[in-house]
């Protein structure tokens, strides 16, 4: 399928929302990078889906030799079964050293699917990757995140590994001008046992909290219900929105489009509010991207404090009043410049 | 319709890891084993089908005598009989590899398990087991709909809280990440009621495995180590209206 094999590249799995680049893409263009520096090869991401040539302008441009692009309209929907079929067989192609994505939902299904057909090393969830002559070793968490454990493992041709959103902080974007190399795509769909239906609309208000400024999470923390209502009064009060984690949609105080985390939306506010969230990972790393992320939880040793910037301890219900009253006060709010005009 | 839950026991409060470098693993304390969170959920959502239509339902677990107790859990919750392949593994790809072998041959409409395990945190036998055994797959499903002629319409998460819906040919292999059906609670009496009933266990070897050969493959734990701590939050204090002041000051040098 794809002559210029350039084979022992480093590949990444380019991920995109809509005509946006996915905040992943950067992430593994970082760290795709600096492994191909090292070994002396060159950086190629694929792009896979229907329509693409905005998403591939940009992607070009984004710090790799080439993008890989498989346009073509049987992969409009995101399908379980033919994305993995069709990666597996550019993998397989082009042999790379490494094949780098995203432990999110694709990488979750495209990781697993494209080593278990090629038998090839696999570790997901991973913080770090370091290639060595024979051996690849990454870090990943266990036990919910309390430990972290360096493994080491003989190489595969290709070795797989899904890095943690947020594993790698990008402090400034990559930038280069790529080549888009459009592969010549026969695509069968013949056998497949998976159909993709349609892409559900979202529920209102999901939109509002991927691009606002301000969010004010709330978790089991806030202990019912009925609490619900001092977190929307600060989300008001900073002109912002409110998010939750996975126990608060779980216990049915909010519904899943609130949710943030792995499972529910990626936001990146300029202020973070973490209120009563103990800071699992699955929620932690989809807030990483936020610019300043402020945590209160009565419990010091909670894994927030270790993502946030500012800290208090202390009960919620004494120390949110006075933050809300004060930012009233000086009126301390998403917009509130423009506003002034 | 014949359901295969795979359920993992995962260590409960776990406490003081070391590295145990001639095994390349880890040790820890913990004060018991667990059904994995995710798992129950898939566990939970069968047994809705067992009563809705009248499912059969089968748990497989994996795993040393301890990790039984999460059978007697399931047979309590209402399974109908459950499985445990005697052997302790601690990665993933291995843990698909042996299952795939266990349920190979059988006869079943669906297999499913949990997104994610908790200790390993790996996400990848779900994926893995079905295309061992050539079968069709969703991951992260939250909501599962039997159709007409041994298909089911599937609603899946694809990240940033989109969702999208697919269609399988059954038999075929679900991941769950969340609370689909409602959770069932068992008591006690429940419980021990359950401890009467078989669990059929079988070895490595009885599926025709070499264990040798496997573990030779599996990657080793070269280092365990606590999270880094060096980015731990500026912890802001005083009485409420002083961190209200200093608070507010910070958001507002954000916001501009």
């Amino acid at each position: 399928m794809y002559s210029d094999k350039r084979k022992g590249n480093v590949l990444i799995l380019a991920e995109y929302a809509g005509k946006e680049i996915d905040s992943i893409t950067p992430q593994l263009i970082v760290k795709g990078r600096e492994l191909a520096l090292k070994a002396g090869v060159g950086l190629d991401a694929v792009l896979l889906g229907n329509d693409l040539e905005q998403q591939a302008q940009k992607l070009c441009k984004m710090g790799v030799d080439r993008v890989l692009l498989i346009d073509h309209a049987s992969l409009r929907l995101y399908n379980p079964q033919l994305y993995p079929r069709v990666i597996a067989g550019l993998i397989k192609d082009l042999m790379p050293s490494v094949f780098l994505l995203g432990y999110t939902y694709w990488g979750m299904v495209i990781g697993p699917a494209v080593a278990t057909r090629l038998g090839v090393r696999l570790f997901t969830n991973c913080m770090e990757v370091e290639l060595a002559e024979d051996v690849v070793r990454v870090t990943r968490p266990l036990f919910k995140g309390l430990t972290y454990a360096k493994v080491e493992a003989r190489k595969s041709i290709p070795v797989v590994v899904s890095l943690q959103r947020g594993a790698v902080s990008v402090k400034t974007s990559p930038k280069g001008d790529g080549e888009i190399v459009p592969l010549p795509s026969e695509i069968s769909e013949g056998s497949l046992q998976v159909k993709a239906l349609e892409i559900l609309a979202e529920v209102e208000g999901a939109e509002d909290l991927k691009k606002a400024e301000v969010v004010v999470a709330a978790g089991r923390g806030i202990k019912e219900k009925a609490n619900l209502k001092i977190i929307e009064e600060l989300a008001d009060a900073l002109g912002g929105v409110v998010g939750c984690s996975r126990p608060v949609v779980d216990l049915g105080w909010l519904p899943p489009p609130y949710q943030v985390g792995i499972s529910g939306k990626t936001v990146r506010p300029k202020i973070y509010i973490a209120c009563g969230i103990s800071g699992a990972l699955q929620h932690v790393s989809a807030i990483t991207d936020s610019q300043m992320i402020i945590a209160i939880n009565n419990d010091p040793k909670a894994p927030i404090f270790r993502v946030a910037k500012h800290g208090i301890v202390g009960d919620l219900f004494e120390v949110i009043p006075p933050i809300i009253k004060k930012a009233k006060e000086l009126n301390v709010r998403a917009g509130a410049k423009l506003e002034k005009g | 319709m014949r359901v295969v839950v795979c359920c993992k026991a995962v260590p409960g409060g776990v406490n003081k890891v070391t590295l145990d470098e001639s095994k390349g693993t880890v040790e820890y304390e913990s004060f018991s084993l667990l059904m994995n969170e995710c798992d129950e959920y898939a566990l939970d959502a069968a047994l809705v089908w067992k009563k809705e239509q009248g499912a059969d339902v089968t748990v497989l677990t994996m795993g040393s005598i301890r990790s039984q107790d999460i059978l007697y859990l399931a047979l309590a919750k209402g399974a109908d009989r459950a499985f445990r392949l005697d052997v302790e593994v601690n990665e993933s790809g291995v843990a698909a590899q042996i299952l795939a072998e266990a349920i190979k041959g059988k006869e079943y409409d669906l297999i499913i398990t949990g997104v994610e395990s908790e200790d390993n945190m790996a996400s990848q036998v779900a994926v893995s087991l079905a295309e061992r055994l050539g079968l069709p797959y969703a991951l992260a499903v939250t909501k599962v709909e039997f159709l007409e002629g041994r298909r089911i319409k599937v609603v899946i998460e694809i990240g940033g809280g989109v969702r999208e819906e697919l269609e399988l040919s059954l038999p075929a292999v679900l991941a769950i990440p969340s609370e689909i059906a409602p959770h069932t609670d068992v008591g006690l009496p429940k419980i021990m009621r359950a401890r009467k009933m078989p669990i059929h266990s079988m070895s490595v070897r009885e599926l025709g495995l070499n264990w040798e050969e496997i573990d030779i493959w599996r990657p080793r734990i070269i280092e365990a180590f606590d999270p880094p701590q060096a980015e731990y939050a500026e912890i802001i204090s005083g009485n409420p209206d002083e961190i209200a002041e200093k608070i507010v000051g910070k958001i507002k040098h954000v916001l501009g």
